[in-house]
């Protein structure tokens, strides 16, 4: 690796050290921001003011902001996200339960979303302004701007009553699966169970294929984009005119080329994804880090809505700093 | 590299899998034991006595713990639980609690006065959202092993019923890890908890009384209620708590399916605050109950899910008087506009557009609801906006008493007609309203204070008179409970008190 990288990388991380430094204070600010407060929120209409007081001085909400923060920057450097006020459980386990279960149903959509949308969009542009170019192109249109929610609730009437394919929750509860990794895709098949396997496989597909859809459609489109403005520069020309085998033309030289807007795309679509799309996850009963966030906040459980947030944003810096170190790979002209 | 190819085996590889799991393996499952799935749009927070106070925890640390008092069989009738009996001196100050002999907690520990003890102290301890209920107490004194006595710090009678309450569950004094490892005297144990997702509860073959006729509770988490409704018509779950008012009528339809259901404690009204114009006007707040169509609420928008309230009582509680279904408000334009015209307001003229505050997201079905009372008003002359605000962002322009009028609903914490008067109506409880009216107040005090059920009968007859007439609030209606389940579930009780018990039920 020569220097140029290296110091390219350096760089890089310091950056993200202050963008995850700045998400930090501003999901501190912003939780608290928010009218109402937890304990308010538990105790509904019998929140008196003496009630709200009593709990919160338990809950050390009583002190002031700054008092507030540094407990918990104190806490966050030594890796403890603190406790959820609520549940009296630690942020930290309960993000690492819901986690791998956004993970999972991200991954799955996304490895759709690539191998369907990539070649789609390749063949597209080879076929550009014919009939079928025309058709594609609308319906990618239509595709990534249906409804989340009315998708995933066809899909889910499809399934679920349409196919009679099980549909909710990662797995049929009466399966009993030891934890290994949390990805239950990995899970069942390490506890040697097909049955749960497919099972598990089958209730994936509808929640993943809600998520996947529109970013297919999105994929082809820039695909197809991309790959017809390298197709129109010179140095494709020159290669068609030395004669190589058109599938070297494409491969070697057009998509490598096409290829830098595409991640950074899939790289960005990547991130939100894992931010957990919180109506994937609340039809399909799905126990992601988006159906998490969404609780803390109508709970206003801080320290779990600032844990939850900061992890997704650890994600979202890192996928993007793995993005760009990407391009040297893909782009002969950042590589220099 | 060939790019194409690779792509290519994957794509037909994964289709291959896909078509294979629909068509070949059709997963079938082994079940020895009996097992119940539960579906509910309910999230537990909490398993720990005492920090639970919302709904969806209460469901399940019902089955893990018992409190003190338990109910009658599908009323709200107190009756005998981990206390045997119970008694009051003359003033209702001091109680002493009998409790059962021989019953053990989950880990074995036998429970004793000791650790009723113990376990309240605890949870005054922690302080956690329902320790407020525990302020009545003044002092706790062990009087032998099995005996136990409550001095209060004033007279109160309704304290059995407050027993109930899962605060007053004993929790064993050797267990750690409350919070997530419940351990205490109830029918079931649980097995595992992952939140937001499932818990799993285990038969406990030691119960104080026969042993669960199910062996194994799996209650599963849907956030939405109509992945919640195709998975009890897919046969998926077997019984379903949180079916939608608009889906029941379906649901009934389905020959698999059956419902029970009981008239329950909640009620929902129609608030305003006395202490703005135009509510000061006892003649205009009378117009407004007089405007509502209630009828058409209750029967055609909430399709017969609930039941009207014409006071401020549920018919389920003690102490309700039937004839406030003949004194209290019906459906009468006519009488609204005349009642709106003598309060200085002709058709409406000189009243400003008046808010209406709701939060939606706690009751799906309060929005159509406002928007029915919005037309209503509308009809007579009076301009309604509604505010839907989230839950929390409500609550705080509630308490900050800043709205012309709210809906929302309440919940007892005990059953006792004291837990809707005082807290709602006297000017000493959370006066939500700005409502004041000294005779309210001194009629509440008495029939807290009283030992005599015949004396409180007739109290609270007379302040649901009062309020009646003085009508702080539109009444209502009070939501039904009622729960799906698949024909050969069997033993299924419900409770008014929200009270969900597994205990009896089995699959046929």
């Amino acid at each position: 690796m020569d220097r140029n990288i290296i110091s390219y990388f350096f760089l890089r991380l310091i950056q993200s050290i202050f963008s995850i430094l700045g998400a930090v204070i501003i999901i501190f600010i912003l939780s608290r921001v928010l009218p109402g407060n937890p304990a308010i929120a538990i105790l509904g209409p019998k929140a008196t003011p003496e009630n709200i007081e009593r709990v919160m001085k338990e809950w050390g909400l009583d002190k002031n902001y700054l008092e507030q923060f540094s407990i918990y920057i104190s806490r966050l450097v030594q890796g403890d996200l603190g406790n959820s006020y609520i549940m009296g459980i630690s942020v930290n386990k309960l993000v690492i339960e819901r986690l791998p279960a956004s993970f999972e149903l991200v991954v799955f959509a996304f490895i759709i979303s690539l191998i369907i949308g990539i070649p789609l969009g390749i063949f597209i542009a080879k076929k550009h302004d014919s009939k079928l170019d025309l058709i594609f192109s609308s319906t990618s249109i239509l595709g990534f701007s249906f409804p989340t929610m009315l998708l995933g609730i066809l899909l889910l009437l499809f399934f679920g009553l349409g196919l009679h394919l099980p549909v909710g929750g990662r797995l049929d509860p009466r399966y009993t699966i030891k934890v290994y990794t949390g990805f239950m895709l990995i899970d069942t098949l390490l506890n040697g169970n097909i049955a749960a396997f497919i099972d598990a496989f089958l209730r994936i597909i509808p929640p993943a294929l809600t998520l996947a859809i529109p970013l297919t459609c999105l994929m082809v489109r820039f695909t197809r984009n991309s790959v017809l403005e390298v197709m129109m520069q010179d140095f494709v020309k020159t290669a068609k005119m030395k004669r190589l085998p058109e599938s070297i033309v494409m491969y070697r030289h057009i998509l490598r080329n096409a290829l830098v807007p595409i991640i950074t795309i899939a790289g960005l679509y990547f991130a939100v994804l894992v931010t957990g799309d919180i109506i994937v996850e609340t039809i399909f009963a799905w126990p992601g880090l988006g159906r998490l966030i969404w609780e803390a906040v109508t709970l206003r459980d801080y320290m779990v809505i600032q844990g939850a947030v900061l992890v997704v944003s650890i994600i979202y810096i890192s996928v993007n700093a793995i993005v760009d170190i990407l391009y040297f790979y893909i782009d002969p002209r950042i590589k220099g | 590299m060939n790019f194409p190819r690779t792509i290519a085996i994957i794509v037909i590889l994964i289709a291959a899998i896909i078509i294979a799991s629909i068509f070949v393996f059709r997963p079938g499952l082994q079940q020895p034991e009996k097992i119940i799935v539960v579906g509910t749009t309910h999230n537990p927070k909490t398993l720990d006595p005492a920090m639970v106070y919302d709904i969806a925890s209460a469901i399940v640390v019902q089955n893990i713990y018992d409190s003190l008092v338990g109910y009658k069989p599908g009323t709200a009738e107190l009756a005998p639980k981990l206390a045997e009996k119970w008694e009051a001196n003359e003033n209702s100050t001091i109680w002493t609690f009998y409790i059962r002999k021989g019953v053990k907690f989950h880990d074995g520990t036998e429970l004793t006065a000791d650790i009723v003890k113990y376990s309240i102290e605890r949870a005054q301890k922690l302080q956690g959202p329902p320790s407020f209920l525990l302020d009545v107490i003044d002092s706790i004194e062990i009087v032998d092993k099995y005996t136990i006595r409550f001095i209060l710090k004033y007279p109160f009678t309704p304290f059995p019923s407050l027993a109930a309450f899962t605060i007053f569950a004993p929790v064993s004094p050797t267990a750690e890890n409350l919070e997530e490892k419940p351990v205490g005297t109830g029918p079931f144990r649980l097995e595992s908890w992952k939140k937001g997702e499932q818990l799993v509860l285990i038969a406990n073959k030691d119960y104080w009384r026969d042993p669960p006729k199910t062996d194994k509770i799996i209650i599963k988490i849907y956030p939405d209620p109509i992945t919640l409704r195709v998975a009890l018509e897919k046969g998926e779950i077997d019984l379903a708590i949180g079916i939608q008012p608009q889906d029941v009528e379906v649901l009934l339809k389905n020959p698999n399916l059956k419902i029970v259901s009981v008239e329950g404690l909640v009620i929902e009204w129609l608030g305003m605050n006395l202490r703005r114009e135009p509510f000061n006007n006892k003649l205009l707040r009378k117009a407004i109950n007089y405007a509502i169509d209630y009828d058409y609420i209750i029967n055609v928008l909430l399709r017969g899910t609930a039941a009207r309230l014409y006071g401020p009582l549920p018919p389920a509680v003690f102490g309700y008087d039937q004839e406030v279904e003949k004194y209290g408000y019906r459906y009468n334009p006519d009488m609204a506009k005349q009642l709106l015209a003598e309060a200085g307001y002709p058709e409406g003229k000189g009243l400003r557009e008046l808010e209406l505050i709701i939060s939606s997201s706690e009751r799906a079905e309060r929005k159509e609801v406002a928007t029915v009372i919005q037309r209503n008003l509308k009809e007579i002359g009076i301009d309604v906006k509604i505010v839907d605000l989230e839950w929390p962002s409500f609550l705080e322009r509630l308490f900050n008493h800043d709205f012309d009028m709210y809906m929302v609903d309440w919940f007892p914490d005990y059953v006792d007609p004291d837990d809707w008067i005082v807290p709602l109506f006297a000017s000493y409880g959370l006066n939500l309203d700005g409502y004041n009216n000294t005779l309210v107040d001194e009629l509440a005090l008495k029939a807290r204070q009283t030992n005599d059920p015949q004396l409180r009968i007739e109290l609270y007859k007379q302040l649901q008179r009062v309020i009646v007439e003085d009508a702080p609030w539109a009444f209502l209606y009070v939501p039904k409970m009622y729960v799906f389940m698949q024909k050969n579930v069997e033993g299924f009780i419900l409770y008014p008190a929200y009270y969900i018990d597994f205990y009896p039920v089995y699959k046929a």
